[in-house]
Order: C-alpha cells, then sequence, then structure tokens
C-alpha cells in the first residue's frame, strides 16, 4: 500500500483549508484542521483526485502511484465566489 | 443633465479580475442603448465614489465582493463601499448586483425599504466559472451573465432575473449531460445552481431601467489613471483626497503610506502627461500633499 497526503490550502493566504470534500477514484474524506486528507491506496495504479469547497475553484489530477510509500500532494486552491 | 448610470467595478481581490472583465462588456451594453455611464475600477470604485456620483443616476450596477450588509468595494476587509446604514442613498434607483455574494440578504431589503425601486442579487455566494481543459465554463459564465444584462436594459426587472435563471438552466442541462466526461463538470454544475437559485428581485417586479434618449457619454473612465483624471474638479477633489485618506488610514497604516507615496505619483504623471486641463492640475498640485514635489511648476 502507498500513503497519498493531499494538503489544501488557500492560494491566495496558503493557509490549510479545513472541511474540504477531496475525493480518490470514489473514495470520499474531508481535510482536517491541518488541510490535509490522507489516503491508503495500492500502488501501482493511476488515481483521478478531485478537490471540491464550494468557494474555490474545482482542483482535478490524475496521478500514478508507482510504488509503496508516502506521497505528498500539494493543492492550491483560487478563490471562487464574490 | 445627470448622468444616467453610475458602474463600479473593483478588480484586484480574486475573482474580481473576472467581474472587471465582465463590466468591461457591460459598459458597452449601457453605450450601446445610449445609456449615460459613470465607471470607476480599482481603488476608485470606492466609498467615496459612490456617494459623490450616486445621488443623481437613475441604474446603480455593481459587479464585485459583498457581503450580507454590505457591497465590498476594493476593500474586502472593511468590506464598506455601501453598507445598510447608507440605504437611503439609493431612493428611487434601480440597484444591480451581480456578481456579488450575499447582497440581497439584508442591503437588498434595506435599499428597497429606503425607496429605491428595485434591487437585483443574490441571498448567498454567487461562484465564478472558470476555463478548464474539457470545457471552457468561464466563456458560458459571460454568455450567461451578459444574457441577463441586456435584459436588465430592455425588459422590466422580473423578466430579466427570469431570463437569467433560464439561461443558467440551459448551461446546467448541459454540465449534467457532460458528468462523465468533463472532470469538472460537477463544481460548475452546482455553482451554476447556486447563482440561479439565491438570485431575486426586491421592490418592484415592474421596474424598468428609464432612459432619456441622450447623447452618448463622453465621460470614459476605464482604469485608475482615466478614473483619477475624471475626479479633478474644484467640487470634489478636496472631498475625495480626504475620505479615502481617512478610509485608507481605517484600513492600515500600510495601506496609508502606500497611497500617500503612490497617489501623489500618480497625478504627477496625469499632469505630467497632459491628461488634465491646466486648472485641473492646478488644483491637483494644491490640494494633494506631494504633487508638486513630484511635478515643480514652472
Amino acid at each position: 500500500m502507498a500513503r497519498l497526503n493531499i494538503k489544501v490550502v488557500d492560494s491566495y493566504s496558503k493557509t490549510a483549508l479545513p472541511y474540504v470534500h477531496v475525493e480518490v477514484d470514489g473514495r470520499v474524506l474531508s481535510t482536517g484542521l491541518d488541510g490535509v486528507a490522507a489516503f491508503d491506496l495500492p500502488a501501482g495504479a493511476s488515481y483521478t483526485i478531485k478537490v471540491r469547497q464550494v468557494a474555490y475553484r474545482p482542483w482535478t489530477r490524475i496521478i500514478q502511484i508507482a510504488q509503496e510509500g508516502t506521497y505528498e500532494q500539494p493543492v492550491e486552491l483560487e478563490k471562487a465566489i464574490y | 443633465m445627470p448622468e444616467e448610470s453610475l458602474l463600479l467595478s473593483p478588480a484586484l481581490f480574486p475573482p474580481t479580475q473576472l467581474s472587471y472583465v465582465l463590466m468591461n462588456k457591460v459598459e458597452a451594453l449601457l453605450k450601446d442603448v445610449d445609456l449615460r455611464v459613470v465607471r470607476f475600477s480599482g481603488l476608485l470604485a470606492s466609498r467615496e465614489t459612490a456617494f459623490i456620483y450616486l445621488p443623481e443616476r437613475k441604474l446603480f450596477i455593481y459587479g464585485g465582493h459583498g457581503r450580507r450588509d454590505a457591497i465590498c468595494g476594493e476593500n474586502v476587509f472593511s468590506c464598506n463601499l455601501v453598507t445598510v446604514a447608507d440605504a437611503s442613498i439609493f431612493k428611487d434607483q434601480i440597484v444591480v448586483a451581480n456578481p456579488t455574494c450575499e447582497v440581497a440578504a439584508e442591503l437588498g431589503p434595506a435599499i428597497v425599504e429606503a425607496g429605491a425601486k428595485a434591487f437585483l442579487g443574490s441571498t448567498e455566494n454567487m461562484c465564478a466559472h472558470f476555463n478548464e481543459a474539457e470545457h471552457n465554463y468561464m466563456d458560458d459564465w459571460f454568455d450567461y451573465t451578459l444574457t441577463f444584462y441586456r435584459s436588465v436594459l430592455s425588459k422590466t426587472m422580473g423578466e430579466a432575473v427570469e431570463d437569467w435563471k433560464s439561461a443558467i438552466t440551459r448551461y446546467m442541462d448541459l454540465y449534467k449531460s457532460h458528468l462523465d466526461d468533463w472532470p469538472n463538470a460537477d463544481w460548475n454544475y452546482f455553482a451554476a445552481k447556486m447563482n440561479r437559485d439565491n438570485f431575486v428581485v426586491l421592490g418592484d417586479p415592474q421596474a424598468m431601467v428609464p432612459r432619456t434618449g441622450s447623447e452618448p457619454t463622453t465621460l470614459k473612465q476605464m482604469g485608475l489613471l482615466e478614473g483619477l483624471s475624471s475626479l479633478f474638479n474644484p467640487e470634489t477633489l478636496r472631498k475625495q483626497w480626504q475620505h479615502a485618506f481617512r478610509s485608507l488610514f481605517s484600513f492600515s497604516v500600510v495601506g496609508a503610506t502606500v497611497a500617500a507615496l503612490a497617489v501623489p505619483a500618480v497625478a504627477g504623471f496625469a499632469i505630467e502627461r497632459g491628461w488634465l486641463t491646466g486648472e485641473q492640475a492646478e488644483i491637483a498640485k494644491a490640494v494633494i500633499p506631494g504633487v508638486a514635489a513630484v511635478i515643480p511648476t514652472p
């Protein structure tokens, strides 16, 4: 298994964003107070990450988890509301 | 003859760059139907500008940040371009805030209660859309928002809101049909839904934007420098400077310092380039500290 840590911050203030909806191939977690959502995933596959928070531009990426280990995925969300 | 519309568009704090571009298009729409336009953008989309120019308007349009009880202007931290306490300055006017968050919750009702003909805005957040690899959602946003503004200028306010909702619904249907192959369609569907479902008309839904068939405006204010030029007249300059500086001090010492350095420099630049009349230049030198030093009197 591999550990994928997704850390979500506001792109303007760089502060961590808690309670953000993070989805990795259908598995859903919310970020903690530190802005991190951690997933344990089988290695040797690609995954689609979707990060959603209504006040911010959606963030979607496909990443490759080649082998076991810990992966860090920073996410900076842009403000999308007036 | 009084100018007929006042259009304010902050441009610095994300995502107001998008609403600023939108307001360029809205300004063109207003001029296409021969409505006179006074436009202020960036730092000049300020509380001071609103109070000086609002009393003679028939239509007020704002695109930028807001909250339940106030239109923010460029300063999203103090957020006081127009507050509930100022509601009476919109008497007999039509007020349109789009895109702007939440202002129809408290500010809108207060403005209508104080005598405005109608207020159009959202009770909840309003979202921007962005172009993504799979689809140009931002283009859709421009399209449905400009559909709304065309209706504002030609139909009743109630019909304009209905047109807004219909235009958004078409895009929501499009996004829904592409949930499987457009990776960001889900968010854009809900963003559009939020924009659609919470947008309301308060006051008289039969109200229409009045027009007198006046000649096209000669006042073009599309940015900081051009906007600055329009402010240089004997009646307003002293008040502008005093109010602006006072509010900047309430914002932060850094802001005040930046303003104290930037405003004289920009004013001096405008004088040097010949954008101001001789009389306006003399007033600027006399009233704004530092301008005379930047542009020595010959």
